[in-house]
Parts: structure tokens; sequence; C-alpha cells
């Protein structure tokens, strides 16, 4: 990297450029990074709670010494910014759990949400760590500074509008969704925290602390089933009127969010081309919060209150049920084609080019230039294809090379004489497809029925069944 | 790799700070930010985005005006710096013209230094790039506690263990007080625009 003459001058002048900018506080304004920090929209900072209040600690909060007992939390959550390991994850949760056993009784039960969340999201970072945000340990920080003015304040309302719900909120959202396996290691640990859960309730608080453990796993996955009869309700006196009063509220948020956030969006979904991947996404989160609802409701029995949580019907007349059986075929049109022997359909929309092309394509192997369309020497791209891939300029064009579709055998794409090409395009990826047969239109009536596929590793976005012949419907999907 | 455009004649490089959780990365950034000139800077923006990977850093763009008809623009970045966050790492790294390595000198950080620089040299690799080919400055940080009880790692211990094989230029700084931020910056900014230059530009403006 060392200077050639005839580089010198400009080099110089980058030098001199860089010198001239990068003086050492050559700014207007000399502030610590600190104080500019506050000025940097982040995420953590935009939701920082107040800070809180130095209020006296309790008694009850006061380590044997004397010394505050959000010390080892304060600790652990350092240590936990630091590095995420298994050992300071493990470490603050039993910090944690000790902390939330030193509050007062009415405290305890107040903040179990919070504690139950930061447990979580914990828990989350010990089993899938690259799913949880990099501000997660910020997040429980936050958690740990409304824990400290929540155990100062004489009355949590005080605090609830400026501290308890925007940490929840930021707990909530820190949490991923972690699907599948996760529900089976809750399931595990949920049997030792329940093991060691019952002796302890002998006390308001330790009955309190087994039933919001539990009900926290309640809320994290779809199998647990089999938990939910053991919930200590009915012993735990006033925690646990407490309690099903929370879930029943629980309840009708739930069935609130079901109805006017989940459902509407599924019927967008499902009505919109292009967008079948996230309908069958949508469509599953809805079922799996329906099944939880349905063991909540099963877990309080008596206590459920129908009416804290009346049954919401899905809106557009759709059945809960019928949206992930008997979907709606989201197109109205779809072009069918006979592709490696089979007949499958596309969708026109996403057709930029059919047609029969120059001898030279077809020897394009696995992959085809988009540029080798281009007939004669003064011929233009752009006049070949059509759709959305005819917005890109010709130099654009020029550039693009999209993957050739394999048949379902695998052998080889090279294509026989009597051949069309078809090439789908969306959103800046494309595929081609040697056709057997050119493409008819096909308009979808009600009568045929439409079931979607949520599988990320094809370009299968579902069946449609016509007449009793299954014709897969490939689509490119949004990445 | 460096974005040249040529029709408009601007030059875009990536300096990409590396290095440790908790090292003070983004605290050079913000050091960088708070003390530059507001028409030299754009925003600094901290990208969260949430999907099937986190990808989080901190992006910085400076201008360093018009050289010879080419307005040339710098961007820095920082990496999430805890081990479990390797692709997102790697995803930020993609592309990066020069390199801080910024060095945490605690004790208990020794070893994370040298596996971060470890993993720096091994992302590297994956995009077909050597360490000691690109652009590279060492800036021990934190500098500041060397005259607190806290146990700190001498220079000359950083050095053999971080900078015995590379031997590049080497700063002492303190991303809090500011102290050798802009050093360390000045360095690292003309090696890479000179490397981005001889390597994509020069042999077009003969």
């Amino acid at each position: 990297m060392t200077d050639t003459s005839p580089n010198r001058d400009f080099h110089g002048e980058i030098d001199d450029a860089i010198d001239n900018l990068f003086s050492p506080h050559a700014g207007a304004g000399q502030s610590t990074p600190a104080a500019a920090a506050e000025d940097v929209p982040t995420q953590a900072s935009a939701a920082a709670p107040a800070p809180a209040k130095a209020a006296p600690m309790p008694a009850s909060l006061l380590a044997a010494d004397g010394t505050d007992a959000f010390g080892p939390l304060e600790e652990a959550l350092l240590s936990l910014d630091w590095e995420i390991s298994a050992d300071t994850i493990e470490k603050t949760r039993s910090v944690l759990k000790e902390i939330h056993g030193i509050f007062e009784v009415d405290k305890a039960v107040a903040l179990t949400e919070i504690f139950a969340l930061m447990d979580r999201l914990l828990e989350a970072m010990a089993i899938a760590p690259q799913s949880v945000s990099t501000s997660a340990p910020k997040t429980l920080q936050e958690g740990l500074q409304t824990l400290r003015a929540a155990a100062g304040a004489d009355d949590l309302s005080l605090i609830e509008k400026t501290l308890l719900d925007p940490t929840l909120s930021e707990l909530r959202s820190a949490i991923p969704n972690i699907p599948k396996d996760y529900s089976k290691l809750v399931q595990r640990d949920s049997a030792k925290t329940q093991d060691v859960s019952r002796p302890e309730q002998k006390t308001a608080v330790a009955a309190k602390t087994a039933a919001a453990s539990s009900f926290t796993l309640v809320q994290s996955g779809p199998a647990e089933e089999e938990l939910l009869p053991e919930l200590p309700l009915a012993s735990c006196g006033r925690a646990a009127a407490l309690l099903i009063e929370a879930v029943n509220a629980h309840l009708t948020v739930l069935g609130k969010c079901i109805a006017k956030r989940i459902i509407p969006v599924e019927n967008l979904f499902a009505k919109t081309p292009g967008y079948e991947k996230l309908h069958a996404i949508h469509t599953e989160l809805r079922e799996r919060l329906e099944r939880q609802k349905e063991n909540l409701i099963k877990a309080l029995g008596a206590d459920y209150q129908a009416d804290a949580a009346a049954p919401v019907e899905p809106t557009g007349g759709q059945s809960a049920k019928s949206a992930g059986s008997a979907a709606v075929c989201p197109w109205q049109t779809v072009a069918l084609a006979t592709w490696g022997g089979k007949t499958v359909g596309f969708l026109p929309e996403q057709i930029v080019y059919q047609g029969k092309p120059a001898r030279r394509v077809r020897k394009c192997g696995p992959f085809l230039a988009i540029k080798k369309l281009k007939r004669g020497f003064f011929g233009k791209i752009g006049f070949m294809v059509q759709g959305e891939q005819g917005f890109h300029d010709e130099a654009t064009l020029k550039t693009l090379t999209i993957p050739v579709a394999l048949g379902s055998d695998a052998e080889n794409c090279a294509p026989q004489a009597g051949n069309s090409l078809l090439i789908l395009f969306k959103e800046n990826s494309g595929m081609a497809f040697w056709l057997e047969e050119p493409t008819e239109q096909l308009d979808i009536v009600p009568g045929y029925q439409w079931e979607p596929l949520a599988d990320p590793t094809t370009l299968v976005a579902g069946n449609l069944t016509v007449k009793g012949k299954t014709v897969p419907i490939i689509t490119l999907r949004s990445v | 790799m460096a974005l040249i455009d040529l029709s408009k004649k601007e030059i875009h490089c990536k300096i990409v700070y590396y290095g440790p959780g908790r090292c003070g990365k983004t605290t050079n950034l913000l050091s960088v930010h708070s003390s530059m000139a507001e028409n030299a800077r754009g925003k600094m923006l901290t990208i969260e985005t949430k999907g099937d990977r986190t990808l989080f850093f901190d992006l910085l763009p400076l201008n360093l005006g018009t050289i010879r008809g080419f307005n040339i623009r710098i961007q820095l970045y920082t990496v999430p710096g805890q081990v479990m966050y390797a692709s997102t790492r790697k995803l930020v790294l993609k592309g990066a013209d020069g390199l801080v390595f910024v060095a945490d000198p605690l004790q208990v950080r020794r070893e994370r230094n040298i596996e971060s620089l470890e993993d720096l040299r091994t992302s590297l690799l994956e995009y077909g790039l050597k360490l000691d080919e690109m652009p590279l400055v060492i800036q021990y940080n934190k500098r500041d506690l060397v005259d607190t009880p806290i146990p700190t790692l001498t220079v000359a211990e950083l050095e053999a263990d971080l900078n015995s094989v590379y031997k590049v230029k080497t700063f002492e700084a303190s991303a809090v007080t500011g102290m050798g931020v802009f050093e360390t910056l000045r360095e690292i900014s003309k090696q890479t625009v000179r490397y981005v230059t001889n390597k994509h530009l020069l042999h077009e403006t003969k």
C-alpha cells in the first residue's frame, strides 16, 4: 500500500482531506460519547424507562449486611450484558427467583408478570440465543430498574403507567417466538419447577410463585395441556383469585386479538396474490392462539368467566377451521402448463416471458442469462419481456441471470426441441421453466379446492384440486 | 467491497470496527459522531432487524468531501461483539474495505480479544479475504483504566497477543474520553481510501 509517484498527489490530497476532517475534537460541541448517545435514536434509549426515584428500600429488600438485595441481580445482568453464557443465564434466573421471593405478598403478586417475562427472556436466551435480540440484556436491565422502583414505591399504581407498562411491553417484544422444540424443553423444565414449587405452597408468596411459573409455561407453547390440571388455583386463596382474574382478562384480550388483529390480516393475506406464505403463517399463528385459549379455558374450569372472554367469530364469514383446511384460493386465474411430465399452475402476473426462443437459448444449461433472449443485433431485451421485468432498464436486464428449474426427476435441464420457455419473475428473483405444453388460462371457480403449503423450501404455494386432479401452483415468493 | 459509482463520481468505503463484546466499538462511533462537524457526518443509526436472524449494527456515514472530482464517503460500522452473534458479525463484515480491531485491555478479557481476532480472520477468509492484506489498525481501548485498581493488560502484553503476526499500526485510546479515537480513525481512513483507490480506481484515472 505504498505510494508510487504518479499517485502521490492524489493520495496526498486524500491524506490532507482526512487530516482536516479528522482532527481531534474538530466538532463544534465537545460532548462525551455518553452524552452523544442521548440524541442517537436507538431503540433502547427511546424506550428506556424513567430512572427510578431514590426511594428508601424496605427492610425486607435489604440484605443481612444492609446492602441492596438487588445487587446480585445487577451483577448477574451486567455479566450477561458482557457475555451471554449458560452459567450467567442460570445464575441470573436463580437470583431473579430469590428476589421475587423476598417481595411483600401484594407486590410479589402485582409484579408476577415482570418476573415471569424476565425469566422467559432468560430461558429463550439459554435455548435459542441467536433468536434473541442483542438488546435483550438491556431490556432485562430495564426490568431490574422497574423492580427497584417498585420495591421503593408505596403504591404501585403510581408507577404503573410510567414504568410497569412500558417495561412489560419491552419485555414482551423482546421475547422471541421459539417454535416446536422450545415447548418440549419448557415442559421438561416445568416438571422441575412444579416439583420444587409444591412444598413451598405453604406461604402465599410461594404459592403465587408456583402458580405464576405455571402460568408462564401455559403461555409459552402448544404442548402444555398435561400441565394445566396441576395448576394449584383452587387452594391458593387470594393469590389464586387474582390469578384467575388475570387469566380471564388475558382470555378476553386474547379473544379480541384473534378477532380484531389476526383474522382480518389473515383474510387480507388470503385475498392478496403473492402473500400465500404469510397467509399460511398467520393461519398457523391463529390456530396456536386458539389452542392456547382453549387450554386456558379448560384449566380454569368453573372459574372461567364466559362473559369476560366472549367467543368471537371470525370476520368475513370464514370459520376458524375453514381458514386452515378449506382455504380460499388467493388467485382468480392461474396458467396451467405441463412441466416435467406434470400439470402445474403458474401465476399469470409473475410470467414475464413465454415462447419459443432462439436455439442458442436452449443450450443455456442450469442458468439462463436474460440477455440471450435478445433477437438480432439491434434488438432490445426489454421488448421481449413483460410485467415486472419490463420495468428494468436494458443495462440491468443484460446483467440478469436466473436459474432454470429442474423437473422432479432432476435430470438434465436441457429442453426438447418443441419445448417452450416460461420465465417467472418477482422482486428481483426469477426462475425459468422449459414447458412441454404451452400455458392455458384457468379461471378459479368456487368448486375448486385450495390447500396452501407453508414449506419455504419449495416454490409450490399450494395444491389446487380441479375436478379430482391435484395441480401444484408454482410461485415466486417474497424473500 | 467499496461502492464506486463512476457516473456520479462517488466512492463509498466501508470501515468496520470489530472486537469482543463491550470493548467500546459503539463508544468509538459515538465519540466520532459527537465530535464531527454536522456537515461532514450523517445520522448515526442503530439498525436492528428481527426475523430469521437478528441483525444489529451501528452505522455512521462520514463525508470526506470532493477530491479530484470524486465525492469520497466513509461508512463506519460496528458489529455485535458477543460470541453468540457470529452470523450477524459475519454479515456486517461483508464488503468491508478497512478494519479497526478494538481490543479490551481488561485482564479478564484477554482470551476474548484473541478469540475475536481469530474470528475476524476466519470470517474474512470465508469471503475470500486475508486479514494481512486488508487495511487494519488495532486500537487498545480503555487506557483510562490503567491507573485504576482494575487489572488491565500492558501494551506489551496486548502487542504480544494481538499484533505479533500482523504488525499493524496500533493506537492507545479511551473511547469514553475521546483520546486516540480520531488518531485511529484517521489512520484507518487513509489506509482504506488508498486501498480502495489503488484497487479500483487509479488505473482508470491515470
